[in-house]
């Protein structure tokens, strides 16, 4: 199989119209690869390394452009990532995104309020409910009712939010532990999560795309006992947990794929806009929850994980660790959660009765225009942020005073994270690519939105 | 009338040596790589709590599924055989038969059972070494058998390397690569490991070393060279590219060597790597677990319990196949607890620490050998 | 359509409706009083000397306004939000609703915006506790005998009761007694059904056809909670202008029998365009959805129609869904069938004749159709001058529908039904001749070939049909038409043309007023714009190729405005007042429709 094809003009370009490394390296193909160059000091201090490993090398090598996605096991149809390797060592890289693009901010400008939350579902689909909370949150917070929100929705947005970020936690560990090719840890995990999205089924009706949360509350209220299943749930998810761990933590092999690869400094991490479990594994405490409180975060006891050199491992640790404290909130949680209503008693945000929606006039219309045109937000603009799965997830609105967005952007972590996977491959071999970019856990439905 | 087939099959030895190929492959060997599809998946679903294959049937017979394996046939037979454009057609077609072909080859060196004496099958035999015919239970017996293991061993990696090669796919080739210098790293581990072995026991040929290792299970291969073992299996299991070694394969990176093939092809390199499985079995079997040995029977029966000839040998290739199937299951519990290794890691492991750890046997078992013979 | 919360969107949507409402300016010379006039929802062009100004604190801010104003007027103009049920710009007041009470410093009691006029140095509030709570009681007052009809209410949507419910009171209902039922489906007239229920009494109607139509039909009988719209004894609701009570009722207690119960309002999309209905040109949005259309209501235009249309123009939509030609045919005249075909093919077989007769110098009609727009028929007189170059003896003819005296009124309603006729005038230019000659000449034998921009005649189905054989004596006979006739039956090619609210284009009415049409729908089949089949023709006839009005509408327009500015100067010949009125014109914006949910409440 030849990998180039030799055109007359002695310009080697290589099979299915990809660019050749020189072309990559001198950044001269517009259009596929004009992102900017990889800063020369870095590329040279990089190959001093290498070099110096593998300096008996005696046969010149030539470097080969490959595409990994979309259409790949690991990358199934969310990211493209061109890269340009010298054996299985990653020379250059460029990770493209965009595959899942879905123009949530266009739709949600088409929506009324309410219904861009079945869109917020599919941003971050392993843990729906938090963009949820997110978006309710950035609406209440431009109508200027986050104070006035029942206690009682507040902590069970709390509730449905922790459990939003254990599946998360657990989905991106499981998934990492499959990627080294360890795929019981990751059906045990699975089987985990499988538990609190029954728990969640029962109290949403839905599995995976929720909807639940509404603007001043959320939708219903907590089923009977769901309490007690959740205490249990978590019981024996504890176990299951303490078994992954010890199948993968103290594994010589899994230790050996995950330490020290794609390491970045906590500088680097800023730098890049990092946030969320990411940035706490190069040591820096930011935690939303912890450092902006909302809802009622400032009530519970947790603590912020933090990693020591940001590696894969400290990223996989600091996930673990998170699921714990999310434990420690739910628990607290459900202890303190108190009675009463679980949507804001306000008509103009929310729905009234059925039976008197079916009765009077009054309510007939109040269902009828928030139906029709949406809850009417004040003309503004507001930029909210809350802790997502895989950081801080922002939702900038701006409303011009009718029921629908005027605009609304999301900030999604995955996106951002996303943008360094080159950097972070750089130098590592093929076989690190996946287990990075599980760690980064992007999110294709976020990433792309 | 049984003595007379039997004495027939002693005189002609190569009608017999070609029953027992096709018993052996036709009888034990594809029936147990099927199984052990099933099995995998089987076993794999019980530790990941799922239920695994348990549909299939044919009418009411359900077996926990078994049928499987039958079904899975059946679809790839019937599958679509797609070669995709500008692959080497003749390497193509070539790389599956590459792959299965040696595998099933070495079968013929291991010994599946003790030989058999025409003429006493029904009575005691307490020296085998007096019987005027034997059937040996080996199809080939020759003198440099591990030799010949090792010599077909080596010709597998062709498969793989030219399905890699041939299917014009730049993620099909990286896995040919990796499988090429992984399995020839770690041919050189096996064949050092075993060398303590052959010191000990005297024989490159399979079945003497089984009859020197004896019923006392004391001077199996497995206590006789504890750390040979360790390192064969580990190295074996590298040799057939399965997890932690399934690097040519690498799901999540590469995809492996066999992107390209589809229905029965795929198929083809899919019962290779079992029946790989299963030949690995049988050599560790044969040189370290005392092969078709039971312990404490002798060929006239256990000590002076005697048993007709017919039942020992009978019970003694039942054992050798259960001490086979229990290494195949032993390798799938690894396969399904353990990551994969990065290659760097792979040749580290390979070169760096189990290649002098194998040299380190081989020294200490000679000078052993040297001590007892008397430094003669 | 006053539009209360300053949104951006709203806001746009509404100044877009009315920007394109008023002709983009008027004409500067004749006729005087279309010039003086401003543009409509602004204040008059010429400020009023600065004492008649006075000064008003609203809300706490200075505001100056002339003295005098209505104070309602003064705080919709100020972008402060009022509610009300009972005023309507074109209307008088008479603060029957109570909506819009508001708080005048010094006054003991709350008074109603709509009724007051302002003076100097007056202090209103309108948004204390105080007037917030009145504003919800008197909404509550409205709503307790008001029937849970939204969800088969037609008005539901674009209701101002919702509306102001929504923005102002969204309490729950206090009231447990038994609401007051009154008759549903009251038959009022031939296009009105009256839900009493609903109706909040605000006599909007009444009003309309007291002061816009002139007949007192509509009155209010019964008192307290059993008054009821009702007709006055003796009559029915069937004057000329009825369906525009439709339009101003705030709730749906009255509705068009023509609409009901056929499309959600929220549902249809709005395009603003001109009624093709007679040659007043009333302003008009074109409500559809699904591709087609389903109902017109009027556009606010102060020069042409303030806010009301006829109940004849609204029904003219129904011509664009039916009778049409939808595919082109030709082989046709002397009473044999045509073969429908491509209208490439049809184009192509046009075209050739064409030319052939052109230089062989054979006379030729051309019918400058009076229904058609003004790009097309400006095109058709470029043509024209081609045809003349190669030889072709061209004899023009303006034609259009026959006019009906009888429905002619000082109102809105004219007598001439055709929309264009001023503009098919000025491009048959000074030699042409009228329908009655055509039918002459044909008759004469005069003609070798005709082509028709528009298959319209002054005559009835009948007299056509009779009339139709005249034509078969003709060589070629072109004739582009939007809907079958027995004289497009007769023509050698039949070529389907698009109807008047699936083109872009102008009229211009009798005023002189250049206003444009935008397109709405889709055209039929294979239906083209006159235009571009008068293009298609000309191209393939090597009449015309690569000229300005054949790129596009608009294009086109803008030629038209330069060579009709061009070539006759302003003047009193009636041709020149005709032009003076293309002079200034300008295209506008484009428009793309807009969904009614975004656009509130109407009425």
């Amino acid at each position: 199989m030849s990998t180039t094809t030799q055109s007359k003009t002695g310009m080697k370009k290589l099979a299915f119209g990809m660019p050749t490394p020189d072309e990559i390296a001198s950044g001269g193909v517009h259009g596929l690869s004009t992102r900017p160059k990889v800063p020369p000091d870095l590329m040279s201090k990089l190959n001093a390394a290498e070099l110096e490993e593998v300096e008996d090398i005696e046969l010149p090598t030539e470097p080969m452009t490959i595409n990994m996605g979309p259409s790949h096991p690991a990358t199934h149809g969310t990211v493209r990532i061109v890269l340009t390797i010298d054996g299985e060592t990653v020379r250059d890289s460029d990770v493209q995104v965009g595959y899942l693009h879905r123009c949530f901010e266009k739709e949600a400008e088409h929506a009324t309020y309410t219904q861009v939350f079945p869109y917020t579902d599919r941003l971050n689909y392993v843990s729906p409910l938090l963009n949820n909370v997110g978006f309710a949150l950035a609406v209440e917070k431009l109508i200027g009712i986050v104070d006035r929100l029942p206690e009682r929705a507040q902590y069970i947005r709390v509730i449905v939010g922790e459990i939003s970020r254990i599946t998360d936690h657990l989905t991106c560990l499981g998934a990492s532990a499959m990627e080294v090719g360890g795929f019981t840890p990751f059906l045990w995990m699975i089987k985990v999560r499988e538990w609190l999205w029954e728990l969640l089924e029962e109290l949403t009706g839905a599995r995976l795309t929720h909807s639940y949360v509404r603007i001043g509350g959320v939708s219903q209220d907590l089923p009977e006992h769901f309490i007690d299943k959740l205490r249990a749930t978590l019981h024996k998810s504890t176990s299951v947990l303490t078994e992954c761990e010890s199948l993968l933590v103290k594994n010589r092999i899994f230790r050996d794929r995950m330490d020290g690869v794609a390491a970045i400094s906590a500088e680097d991490a800023i730098g890049l806009g990092w946030t969320g479990p990411c940035l706490r594994s190069t040591g820096v405490p930011y935690d939303v929850r912890k450092d902006h409180p909302y809802l009622v975060y400032d009530r519970f006891e947790f603590d912020v994980p933090v990693g020591s050199v940001g590696d894969n491992y400290d990223r996989f640790a600091v996930r673990l660790e998170e699921i714990r404290q999310s434990m420690r909130i739910l628990d607290q949680a459900m202890t303190q959660i108190p009675a009463g209503p679980v949507l804001l008693d306000d008509p103009r945000v929310a729905m009234p009765a059925k039976n008197a929606v079916y009765n009077t006039i009054e309510s007939m219309i109040g269902h009828f225009k928030l139906i029709i045109d949406g809850i009417k937000v004040p003309a503004g603009e507001v930029y909210s942020y809350t802790e997502g799965g895989n950081g801080e997830l922002g939702f900038y609105i701006v409303s011009d005073g009718t029921g629908r967005p005027y605009r609304c952007h999301v900030r999604s972590p995955s996106f951002i994270a996303t943008q360094s996977m080159s950097k972070l491959i750089l130098g590592a071999g093929i076989a690190d690519i996946i287990p990075t970019f599980g760690m980064i856990n992007m999110i294709g439905g976020e990433c792309d939105r | 009338m049984t003595d007379s087939i039997l004495m027939f099959l002693a005189e002609h030895t190569a009608v017999a040596a070609l029953l027992k190929l096709v018993l052996l492959v036709l009888g034990f060997v594809m029936p147990l790589a099927s199984l052990s599809t099933w099995a995998e998946r089987r076993q794999s679903a019980m530790m990941q709590d799922r239920l695994g294959p348990n549909r299939a049937n044919i009418g009411p017979v359900k077996l926990w599924g078994i049928l499987h394996f039958v079904a899975d046939a059946i679809k790839m037979m019937f599958k679509e055989d797609v070669v995709p454009a500008k692959v080497d057609r003749f390497l193509f077609a070539l790389a599956p038969v590459m792959a299965i072909a040696p595998v099933l080859i070495t079968f013929a060196v291991v010994p599946f059972g003790p030989d058999l004496c025409v003429g006493q099958v029904l009575s005691v035999v307490t020296d085998p070494t007096t019987c005027k015919a034997t059937i040996p239970l080996q199809v080939a017996r020759m003198d440099v058998g591990m030799l010949f293991y090792f010599a077909l061993a080596s010709l597998a990696v062709y498969g793989t390397t030219l399905a890699g090669w041939a299917s014009y796919n730049k993620w099909s080739l990286l896995g040919g690569l990796r499988a090429s210098s992984q399995m020839m790293s770690y041919e050189v581990c096996m064949g050092l490991s075993l060398m303590g072995a052959f010191l000990v026991y005297g024989s490159l040929e399979p079945n003497a070393i089984v009859t020197a290792q004896g019923s006392n299970i004391l001077n199996w291969g497995i206590f006789t060279q504890p750390l040979a073992f360790v390192l064969f299996f580990t190295a074996a299991i590298a040799e057939t590219k399965r997890a932690p070694f399934d690097l040519p394969e690498g799901e999540p990176e590469l995809i492996g060597y066999f992107v390209e093939y589809s229905g029965m092809r795929f198929g083809i390199f899919f019962l290779a790597e079992f029946i790989e499985t299963i030949f690995l079995a049988a050599i560790v079997t044969t040189v370290f677990l005392g092969g078709w040995q039971v312990p404490g029977l002798d060929s006239s029966g256990f000590g002076s319990f005697h048993l007709p000839h017919l039942a020992v040998v009978l019970l003694q290739v039942v054992v050798w196949s259960l001490k086979i199937l229990l290494l195949c299951w032993l390798q799938l519990l690894i396969r399904w607890t353990l990551p994969r290794f990065r290659p760097d890691q792979l040749m580290r492991l390979g070169w760096k620490q189990l290649l002098p750890l194998s040299l380190l046997n081989i020294i200490i078992t000679a000078a052993v050998v040297l001590w007892r013979s008397g430094g003669k | 359509m006053a539009e209360t919360p300053p949104s951006p969107i709203k806001s746009s949507i509404a100044a877009a409706l009315r920007e394109t409402a008023t002709p983009p300016s008027p004409p500067p010379a004749a006729p005087p009083a279309a010039a003086s006039a401003a543009p409509a929802g602004s204040a008059p062009s010429s400020a009023p000397p600065p004492s008649e100004l006075v000064t008003i604190k609203l809300d706490g801010r200075d505001v100056q306004a002339k003295k005098g104003a209505n104070l309602l007027e003064v705080c919709l103009a100020n972008g402060v939000d009022v509610s009300y049920f009972c005023y309507h710009p074109g209307l008088s007041s008479p603060a029957v609703c109570r909506q819009c009470l508001v708080e005048v410093v010094g006054q003991p009691k709350l008074v109603p915006a709509c009724f007051t006029p302002i003076a100097d140095k007056m202090e209103v509030n309108t948004a204390t506790p105080r007037v917030l709570s009145i504003r919800r009681q008197i909404l509550e007052f409205t709503l307790v005998n008001h029937p849970v009809d939204c969800p088969i209410c037609d008005k539901a949507g674009e209701c101002t009761l919702q509306k102001q419910y929504q923005d102002w009171d969204h309490e729950g209902s206090r009231s447990s007694i038994p609401k007051v039922h009154k008759p549903k489906m009251q038959d009022l007239g031939p296009h009105i059904v009256l839900d009493a229920e609903r109706c909040i009494l605000c006599t909007r109607c009444i009003r309309v056809c007291d002061e816009v139509a002139g007949e007192k039909q509509l009155t209010m009988a019964w008192r307290g909670d059993r008054e009821q719209l009702t007709v006055a004894p003796g009559h029915k609701l069937d004057n000329p202008y009825s369906i525009n009570t439709v339009d101003v009722c705030p709730v749906g207690a009255l509705t068009s029998k023509d609409f009901r119960f056929t499309m959600r309002a929220w549902e249809l999309f709005t395009t603003p365009s001109v009624c093709p209905g007679c040659a007043t040109g009333c302003n008009v949005e074109v409500h559809h959805a699904q591709g087609e259309i389903w109902r017109l209501v009027p556009r606010e235009n102060l020069q042409v129609n303030k806010y009301w249309m006829c109940d004849e123009g609204r029904f003219t939509y129904k011509d664009v869904r039916h009778k049409r030609l939808t595919s082109a045919r030709i082989g046709g005249g002397r009473g044999q069938p045509a073969q429908i075909t491509s209208l490439d093919k049809a184009v192509t077989f046009a075209a050739e004749r064409l030319e052939k007769l052109a230089s062989s110098g054979a006379s030729i009609g051309l019918v400058y159709s009076a229904q058609t727009t003004n790009e097309a028929l400006f095109a058709l007189s470029q043509v024209a001058q081609k045809l003349i170059a190669r030889g072709a003896n061209i004899r023009s003819y303006v034609t259009g529908t026959a006019s009906k005296p009888e429905r002619a009124d000082k109102i809105l309603r004219s007598a001439d039904t055709n929309p264009n006729t001023a503009g098919a005038t000025l491009f048959a230019g000074a030699g042409a001749s009228d329908a009655g000659a055509l039918l002459a000449d044909l008759k004469a034998g005069k003609l070798k070939g005709l082509w028709m921009v528009g298959a319209d005649l002054p005559l009835a189905e009948q007299a056509l049909a009779d009339t139709a054989p005249i034509v078969d004596g003709l060589e070629l006979f072109i004739c582009q038409a939007v809907s079958d006739s027995a004289l497009l039956r007769r023509a050698h090619v039949q070529l389907p043309a698009a109807a008047w609210a699936e083109v872009d284009g102008s009229f211009t009415n009798n005023k002189n007023l250049v206003q444009r049409l935008r397109k709405s729908v889709a055209p039929q089949g294979d239906a083209r714009s006159h235009l571009e089949l008068i293009s298609q023709i000309a191209k393939k006839a090597n009449l015309a190729s690569g000229e300005k009005w054949q790129v596009s509408a608009r294009q086109a327009f803008l030629q038209m405005v330069s060579v009709v500015s061009s070539s006759l100067p302003v003047g009193a010949d009636p041709a020149q007042v005709v032009a003076a009125g293309f002079a200034s014109a300008e295209w506008g914006k484009e428009f793309l429709p807009v969904q009614l949910r975004f656009a509130n409440s109407r009425g």
